[in-house]
């Protein structure tokens, strides 16, 4: 398992909270404005401490917010939870 | 282009400017006679030391002429400048970190090349003209690579 294509819902988040702005999200997560801009571009990856910022500003879990979608280059699917 | 990006810019036209004027007016001086080369250690030490305090203070100057440039061109825009002085976060630092140790790196190939550099029969000057080579364009790659990790990701 060397790449992780990792993508992520911040700018949907973003829209279903009221259209807040990457400057609201910015300073409530304690990041600057360019930090969110490159998550939702997917430039940069957060630290774990980051992501549960998030998602507790969304109010939602981080698999909510970031999903694998490839693993090395081949489609990833979240497993169904088996209980 | 952010306001990283911007200082970045600003870091590298600084130390190109400062080093290179520094250089000039020192070589011209040479040239001239005024610095006196018969003790090669203490030549460097004098040029070294002279141009540390002169190149902290005309950084300084020159970051000064940028806050003030860039919260002029901000204003005009209509956007807060204290907006972009926000406190480094863990992207910046990751960023910064990543610089660092490529030009340590960079340094360190410039330092063993130093001394390589004695291994021929050269003059004792290309030592010192070799390191302080190696630390300028390590602080270039440094910059130049902070540009492209804020561009491109890390």
């Amino acid at each position: 398992m060397k790449n992780l294509s990792i993508s992520n819902h911040v700018r949907t988040l973003r829209f279903h909270q009221g259209e807040m702005t990457q400057k609201d999200l910015a300073q409530k997560v304690g990041v600057s404005r360019q930090t969110i801009v490159a998550i939702e571009k997917g430039q940069y990856s957060p630290t774990l401490e980051l992501c549960f910022k998030l998602a507790i500003v969304f109010e939602t879990t981080i698999d909510e917010i970031f999903t694998v979608d490839a693993i090395d280059g081949k489609k990833w699917k979240k497993p169904e939870n088996e209980e | 282009m952010s306001y990283q990006e911007k200082k970045s810019v600003t870091n590298i036209v600084s130390s190109i400017l400062i080093t290179g004027v520094y250089t000039l007016i020192m070589y011209q001086k040479y040239l001239s006679g005024s610095l006196d080369d018969s003790n090669i250690f203490k030549f460097w030490a004098i040029i070294l030391l002279i141009f540390i305090p002169i190149s902290i203070v005309a950084r300084i100057i020159i970051m000064i002429f940028f806050h003030i440039l860039e919260a002029i061109v901000q204003t005009a825009k209509g956007n807060e400048f204290d907006d972009q002085l926000e406190v480094e976060d863990e992207r910046d630092k990751l960023i910064g970190m990543k610089a660092s140790r490529v030009s340590m790196i960079s340094f360190f190939l410039f330092f063993i090349l130093a001394f390589i550099t004695q291994l021929f029969n050269v003059s004792n000057h290309l030592f010192f003209i070799t390191l302080i080579l190696g630390g300028f364009l390590t602080d270039l790659i440094s910059e130049i690579l902070t540009i492209r990790y804020y561009r491109k990701g890390v």
